[in-house]
């Protein structure tokens, strides 16, 4: 592993950075960088796909619909969706699965990561770190890197599909349960093809390890689910790295949205005080290292990321080390399969209100509903990783323009966007095409 | 085109006319239970495993009629290997990366089929529905007669 030294800034003119269209993250949205007699004006990270209402849209549904609706909110991490709908719902209605659905519930969740993750670092990120434009520039120098990367992202997608139905919008995940149970057989007929691609996950950490790095560290507050004993997927308290402990239904207390006149997803901030924070797998992994299989830990060890992580620009080491986690659990759930009592518990029928926080592959997804006596949505409020990130996305960039006036406007640009794509913002689904304008804007 | 071709059918049969791949394939499964057919929602690293694993290979998907500039109901084949597909209004994915880029990338990493052929129906109805518009169904009706007649005297 080695640093990229970047070169202090001299005199600078003013100017403005324009990326009309972010290229390699999931939806649309833009970046605005003002500079004015070389000093650093304004940055925004403005999302302008429209704004969906689909907590509005979930008022007077059944409770039991949320989690196929909610789902709909995205492509790329669907199983989050109906994960925090789920919990919530049951936290609601007072009731708790068995250890069987746990364990499948996991599986599931391992499924997504993995999809999610290997997309992002073998699709999204990592022609950054060569300066490719996309993927497939990539794929013609690094073909066994990517052909790698494809059939890990394809083992994710059969663990989504046999558990879920399918593997786009799983369609098998119910309030209390599954649908239809999966046979044991299912899963160990692809036991061998799991255990390729955990080796390969493991040569996947080693292979982004080894890239060169941008300098960038900040204090952040990391905030992330902990749980007594696993490492985080829908389970646990929500901790910070700055102190905070609470149960996943004081988070309305600790945690505001707020809306800026710029961009139509709403920020989110810590409260009291109104700071950003950040979410997602560097938040996880900090909070929760020691809940790690020791097989993730000895790889991160000789990896050299047995540590608290916090430059982003690390972020793909860290996802990838939960890639391989996930595989590591995923065959671990296999070979220990515990068969469910029954597909899905009976639900009573009563008011009250749920709240939820999973950890989708972004980041930490809280859900909240309040259910009325004929078991239909009164209320609904979703807070998604990219709407908590996004303050703190752009505090980064603000750091990073500041300390790298000196580069090219290209060079410049392409170091936002690889900021950006530290955080795997999920905007809504992906988008593969760049138009990038920059201009002078000195005395304009 | 022989019973050896691998015919890939493309689509999402909840988004109208995009159903449009998988709607041939399963004509065709009903009369041809032995030919080499499969089905796929478009996803990249799905596909890249469905060209790797032939050597000649059919896949059949929808157009937007708008982006391709043609009728709906219109089907264009194309040599999938000098095609510029991306400026066909292939349109075969809910994800970003689709059938465009996954044919880019399999020529980028030299696994695409020797043998490779798109052919592209143009519709026009893609939203959150069951069934084929009036004319892509007629369309793929009278593509499924043409592709049995080929196969018949292959």
């Amino acid at each position: 592993m080695t640093s990229k030294k970047i070169p202090v800034k001299a005199g600078v003119k003013s100017r403005r950075i324009e990326v009309d269209y972010l290229a390699r993250v999931e939806g649309e949205g833009a970046l605005y960088i003002d500079v004015e007699d070389g000093e650093l004006k304004q940055v925004q990270l403005k999302i302008f796909e429209p704004p969906r209402f689909f907590e509005a849209f979930l008022r007077g549904r059944a409770l039991t619909e949320a989690p196929d609706i909610t789902a709909r909110i995205c492509g790329i991490c669907p199983v989050a969706y109906m994960m925090s709908a789920v919990h919530a719902m049951e936290s609601a209605l007072g009731v708790t699965v068995d250890e069987g659905i746990r364990r499948l519930r996991r599986l599931l969740y391992c499924g997504e990561w993995i999809e999610s993750h290997v997309l992002h670092i073998y699709m999204l990120h990592a022609p950054d770190f060569f300066g490719y434009d996309d993927a497939i520039a990539m794929a013609k120098e690094h073909r066994d890197a990517v052909m790698r990367g494809l059939r890990m992202k394809k083992a994710g997608n059969e663990l989504v599909r046999i558990l879920g139905g399918r593997e786009i919008h799983p369609i098998n995940v119910c309030v209390g349960g599954f649908y239809k149970l999966p046979r044991r057989e299912w899963f160990t007929d692809m036991l061998d093809e799991l255990k390729w691609a955990r080796d390969a996950a493991a040569e996947t950490v080693q292979w982004v390890a080894g890239f060169d790095f941008p300098e960038l560290e900040r204090d952040y507050e990391f905030v992330a689910l902990r749980h007594a004993s696993d490492y985080p997927f829908s389970e646990g308290r929500i901790v910070s790295s700055k102190g905070l402990d609470i149960a996943m239904d004081d988070y309305p207390d600790h945690f505001v949205e707020h809306q800026a006149p710029y961009t139509n997803a709403l920020h989110s901030l810590r409260q009291p005080g109104g700071t950003p924070y950040f979410v997602g797998p560097m938040a996880r992994y900090n909070l929760n290292r020691d809940r790690l299989s020791s097989s993730t830990r000895s790889l991160a060890q000789e990896t050299g990321f047995d540590r608290t992580v916090v430059n982003p620009f690390h972020s793909i080491v860290v996802r990838a080390l939960e890639v391989f986690q996930a595989f590591d659990e995923a065959v671990r759930l296999i070979e220990e399969f515990v068969e469910p009592a029954q597909a899905a518990i009976t639900l009573p029928r009563r008011a009250g209100v749920g709240m939820a926080a999973t950890e989708a592959p972004r980041g930490l997804l809280f859900h909240r509903y309040e259910i009325n006596e004929e078991g239909l949505i009164e209320t609904a409020n979703i807070v998604p990783p990219t709407s908590q990130n996004q303050l703190t996305i752009e505090d980064d960039l603000r750091d990073l323009v500041a300390a790298n006036l000196a580069l090219s406007e290209a060079a410049l640009t392409a170091r936002c966007e690889q900021a950006i794509r530290n955080y795997d913002p999920c905007i809504s689904c992906a988008t593969h095409f760049l138009k990038v304008r920059i201009r002078d804007v000195a005395g304009s | 085109m022989g019973l050896d071709t691998r015919i890939l059918g493309v689509g999402n049969s909840y988004r109208g006319d995009d159903g449009v791949g998988p709607w041939v394939i399963a004509a065709l499964r009903q009369r041809l239970p032995r030919a080499s057919l499969a089905v796929s929602d478009g996803e990249m690293s799905n596909l890249l495993a469905e060209f790797g694993g032939c050597q000649a290979l059919l896949l059949i998907d929808a157009l937007d009629a708008a982006t391709a500039g043609v009728d709906a109901g219109t089907v264009v084949r194309l040599d999938g290997r000098d095609a510029k597909l991306e400026a066909t209004g292939l349109r075969a994915s809910t994800h970003a990366m689709g059938v465009a880029e996954a044919v880019s990338m399999a020529k980028a990493l030299d696994c695409l089929p020797g043998d490779f052929s798109v052919i592209g129906i143009a519709g026009t109805c893609f939203e959150n529905r069951e069934g084929l518009s009036r004319p892509v169904r007629d369309a793929a009706a009278a593509l499924v007669e043409e592709l049995m007649r080929e196969l018949e005297h292959a």
